[in-house]
């Protein structure tokens, strides 16, 4: 039908909505769209690469995998790698060890450091101190790309060993976490603050920061 | 009088010495031929796009140290999202990378959701995959543009090129207004799901977005192109691959010093996979192939918008009910990353909760692509001439709202 109307011969009272080059414009306000199958086999017939991907993926994953869980078992004691998703905690100690470790078997890519602090508590248990997180990730490259985190805890004043000498990237990232969160990296080569000027006093992602506002929330 | 005007050598500007980049290099040992000049670049200057600062350190032409300050446009960002519920962190986030919002919203999501234990529909995810390509199209479009304005007058009158670009990048705009409503900040992705659900006419508006860009990619290599712009870019601000590695670089400027990484394809989100993502990869390193590889990506992000926006598939656009309370996203105790390929590279989320308080993070931490990128600066200006500078700190693209945050 739609091939014999041309422009010129079409009503101007009732303008036929335009054809949608896909097919797809149904009588509703929404897209109604394909059914799922008909949608694979589309994107299938375009990509016929993609399942090899996928495999090549899942069998890279899961010997990365088997090599970190070894990693983690033989030289750290640590048999969960996916403590609420975070990570396992490591002793302070042995953080720049392990990151050592990790790149020798073949994350050598530098995520991402996430310092977080966590006041003193009252609970039903006991009194928990003040005490900080330190959590990193790493990631290995190319295909079946995995990351892997783990976590360290440290007391209020407690150096942690910096990461800038084994990857570049993490300078900036830990003088980020210095001057938001306060947390001391020994062996940086250059831990000055990143985003609050020099002179400033306190360390605002801090708990306990307050924040001179009039507004009740943001205190 | 006529003055006879001589030649001049176009020989290229060497330093005397043995030059090795040192981004701590100590100036008081360091010894110059001639008296040291100290240049502050920026923070107002049109080339740090944005307010980025670099400290140059000049020994005649040539830059031996660059110390780069950031933060003039910090935010307070996280803590901000420490205090807002999960529904209500979206729109604060599309002013991170301004250029490319879209990916922001999805990488923040993304962990929310996976915290939470909340699957997306199949939908939901195939849109976010598109409006990811569409925007990543958007971003590049963007970038070549200011690039090619960084380069300035080598390309036959400073703007030409810039306008050309956000000319094309007006017609993403107009298929992301005509979806959400808003040309940049979107708020269209939440927990769960999308806001936003196709019109019917939708895929036609972007196909013809898609043509028109098409076409006009050739008309900007006829003029980016030729022997100035290749003179200034090639062998200019070179990173080899495992110098990108240590810098935590990622996205097009890992992949243009000879990485074969993409998270697209490496740890596929979304629906990538189902697609079969050609990832460019360039080994020269330099301004020129991170040029050649964010153009190889407009192509390819084209080819797979034009796939995605004619197969999409039936289902709802979201798991989780309208928002009717900001309270109405609780999450359970623990942490998760996230990481998402952004035009820029990895970015990802740090995420927090804790049990004392199920309704907010309590720790938001972004990853940013762009804070690399600047911490590039001290390992790759030193040994180049000031101009050079400008035309590396373009190539690299860092986004300053991102950065700083």
């Amino acid at each position: 039908m739609s091939e014999t109307t041309t422009p010129a011969a079409a009503p101007a009272a009732a303008p036929t909505p335009a054809p949608d080059p896909s097919g797809l414009t149904g009588a509703a306000g929404v897209l109604p769209g394909k059914p799922v199958d008909e949608m694979k086999a589309a994107l299938a017939a375009a990509n016929p690469h993609a399942a090899e991907h996928v495999q090549a993926n899942t069998a890279k994953r899961a010997e990365r995998q088997a090599q970190v869980t070894a990693l983690f078992q033989e030289r750290f004691g640590v048999g969960d790698l996916e403590v609420a998703n975070g990570g396992p905690l490591i002793p302070a100690a042995r953080h720049a060890e392990l990151a050592r470790a990790l790149k020798d078997t073949g994350f050598t890519f530098y995520v991402t450091v996430a310092a977080s602090h966590w006041p003193a508590q009252k609970t039903k248990t006991g009194d928990e101190p003040e005490s900080f997180e330190v959590a990193t990730v790493l990631r290995s490259v190319g295909p079946g790309s995995l990351q892997v985190s783990w976590r360290v805890k440290l007391a209020p004043g407690e150096e942690l060993d910096s990461l800038a000498p084994l990857f570049a990237g993490a300078d900036w990232q830990e003088r980020e976490q210095f001057d938001l969160v306060g947390v001391r990296f020994l062996g940086h080569p250059d831990l000055r603050r990143l985003m609050m000027p020099d002179e400033w006093e306190g360390h605002p992602l801090r708990r306990d920061y307050a924040i001179d506002t009039r507004c009740e929330p943001w205190r | 009088m006529a003055v006879a005007v001589e030649a001049v050598a176009t020989a290229p500007v060497v330093p005397t010495k043995a030059f090795v980049p040192d981004p701590y290099l100590d100036l008081d040992t360091y010894e110059a031929d001639a008296d040291l000049m100290t240049l502050s670049l920026g923070p107002q200057h049109p080339s740090t796009h944005g307010v980025f600062r670099v400290v140059l350190y000049l020994d005649g032409e040539i830059i031996v140290k660059a110390v780069p300050h950031c933060g003039y446009l910090h935010r307070g960002v996280e803590k901000l999202c420490e205090k807002l519920a999960y529904s209500n962190i979206t729109p604060v986030l599309d002013k991170n990378d301004y250029v490319a919002p879209m990916l922001n919203e999805q990488a923040a999501n993304m962990a929310f959701e996976k915290l939470m234990g909340i699957e997306v529909p199949l939908r939901a995810k195939y849109l976010r995959t598109l409006l990811a390509e569409l925007q990543r199209i958007a971003s590049h479009l963007l970038w070549l543009g200011t690039f090619a304005m960084d380069l300035g007058g080598a390309l036959g009158g400073g703007t030409s090129v810039f306008m050309y670009c956000f000319r094309e990048r007006e017609l993403i705009l107009d298929v992301f207004e005509e979806l959400t409503g808003c040309r940049f900040h979107y708020n269209t992705h939440h927990v769960g799901g999308n806001r936003h659900d196709i019109p019917p006419g939708w895929p036609k508006l972007v196909h013809e977005a898609l043509d028109t860009i098409e076409s006009r990619l050739e008309a900007y290599l006829v003029m980016l192109e030729h022997p100035i712009f290749v003179d200034r870019t090639k062998g200019v601000g070179t990173i080899d691959a495992q110098l990108a590695l240590e810098l935590g670089l990622s996205g097009p400027l890992l992949r243009a010093s000879g990485v074969d990484h993409d998270l697209r394809r490496d740890a596929p989100y979304g629906v990538y996979d189902l697609l079969d993502v050609q990832v460019a990869v360039d080994g020269g390193g330099d301004c020129l192939a991170r040029y050649k590889v964010r153009l190889a990506e407009i192509r390819e992000s084209i080819r797979l918008s034009r796939l995605l926006i004619d197969n999409v598939p039936q289902g709802p656009l979201s798991a989780t009910k309208p928002l009717n309370m900001v309270t109405q996203f609780k999450a359970a105790a623990g942490q998760v990353y996230v990481g998402i390929e952004s035009p820029r590279g990895e970015l990802g989320t740090w995420l927090i909760a804790s049990k004392d308080k199920p309704t907010n993070p309590y720790r938001f931490k972004i990853r940013p692509p762009s804070l690399h990128a600047a911490a590039a600066v001290p390992y790759v200006f030193p040994g180049h001439t000031l101009s050079d500078a400008v035309a590396i700190l373009g190539s690299l693209d860092p986004i300053m709202g991102e950065v700083d945050r």
